[in-house]
């Protein structure tokens, strides 16, 4: 009953129902079927409050570099940056995975909003 | 008549939820782990517990809000079941989208563990029918318990009545219009960062207010059924 990989399977299924619903049918079959055409893509996925949601962690931080003689230092606003490596077989596949993920977990959009950029170079997955 | 109380990694108000539907409600506690895809048969009604799901890591409630199990609690949920959520559970109800709103790290950044006075703003749910306008002690225990929601919708929030209860006195984590709790606009979805089940039983030496929600429950339950069981 109790198990330690429940959360990937649950997030796996997640992320599988909505590559379908992203991708299209030809998305149904498994990438592991792809994968002698499957490359590697990094993306970073960067976390913001949106404007006008407060911010506490980082208002403390503020008054705490101010303490350390950064008084110049007005604003701060604390986000978070997540860092994904997708195999997919096209840039455009992999962001559109990094989007469903961001929609889906990584951001709550009622107090969020997200960007995502692509990291670095493709990297093949080896055979 | 059986209430199915939810588990997820990291709850911690789970057993002690439990402990007031069986031992001050007389009625069946279901333990519901967070990968069962259905609720146990006889469900009338599920208690999302408060405490620590997946660590808090990401956003509190965010990873249990995709768990398994809340396929079957929206499918509850839309079927008008009342669902209750306290404290990490509200967290979880607003991250599932079950609830308008998300809760914020505390103004004060304090974890924050103590006593607070709670207006019962609104009677008619299935959660505070007898209660209206009564002001309840209840513990609270949270670090991320500052309820925002923008101001289209609290404008909703409030037009629909679903600001159901509030802090009386100062406001302890910089609440947004003091909301410690509201409810969906069906009215049977109901989140609340205070902890009913820590206060129900005198023999702990301190409120038992908290009785009162559980009580209204169990009432709108059998009335419930009875009008079931007239229809049949």
């Amino acid at each position: 009953m109790f198990s330690s990989d429940v959360f990937p399977r649950c997030f796996a299924k997640i992320m599988q129902n909505s590559w379908a619903h992203v991708m299209g049918p030809a998305m149904e079959n498994s990438p592991a079927s792809h994968a002698s055409s499957l490359q590697s893509f990094h993306y970073q996925v960067r976390v913001h409050l949106k404007a006008g949601v407060h911010d506490a962690p980082g208002e403390a931080v503020q008054r705490s570099l101010a303490g350390l003689g950064l008084p110049q230092i007005r604003d701060v606003r604390i986000g978070r940056v997540v860092n994904l490596t997708i195999e997919a077989s096209s840039a455009e596949q992999g962001r559109a995975w990094a989007q469903q993920a961001a929609e889906t977990l990584l951001a709550n959009l009622v107090i969020e909003r997200f960007e995502i950029t692509e990291i670095n170079k493709v990297t093949e997955v080896p055979a | 008549m059986s209430i199915a109380v939810v588990t997820f990694p990291g709850s911690n108000c789970d057993h002690d939820v439990a402990y007031v539907v069986t031992h001050l409600l007389h009625r069946q506690a279901l333990r519901v782990w967070h990968t069962d895809s259905a609720l146990p048969a006889g469900t009338r009604a599920v208690v999302l517990p408060g405490g620590f799901s997946y660590g808090d890591y990401l956003r509190a409630g965010a990873m249990a809000a995709q768990a398994p199990v809340m396929a079957a609690i929206r499918a509850a949920a839309r079927q008008g079941m009342p669902i209750l959520g306290i404290c990490n559970g509200f967290q979880i109800l607003c991250e599932a989208g079950l609830l308008p709103g998300a809760l914020l790290p505390n103004q004060g950044l304090n974890f924050i563990c103590e006593e607070a006075e709670l207006h019962i703003e609104h009677a008619d749910t299935p959660f505070t029918q007898g209660l209206q306008g009564q002001t309840l002690t209840l513990p609270i225990a949270h670090g991320q318990g500052r309820y925002y929601a923008d101001a289209a919708t609290l404008q909703t929030l409030t037009a629909q009545r679903q600001i159901i209860l509030r802090y009386g006195g100062a406001n302890p984590n910089g609440s947004v219009e003091a909301i410690a709790g509201v409810c969906n606009a069906q009215r049977n979805v109901l989140g609340l960062m205070p902890h009913p089940e820590r206060a129900a039983e005198r023999a702990l030496g301190r409120s038992d207010d908290g009785l009162g929600l559980f009580n209204s429950l169990l009432q709108h339950i059998a009335h419930s059924e009875h009008i079931e069981r007239s229809a049949s």
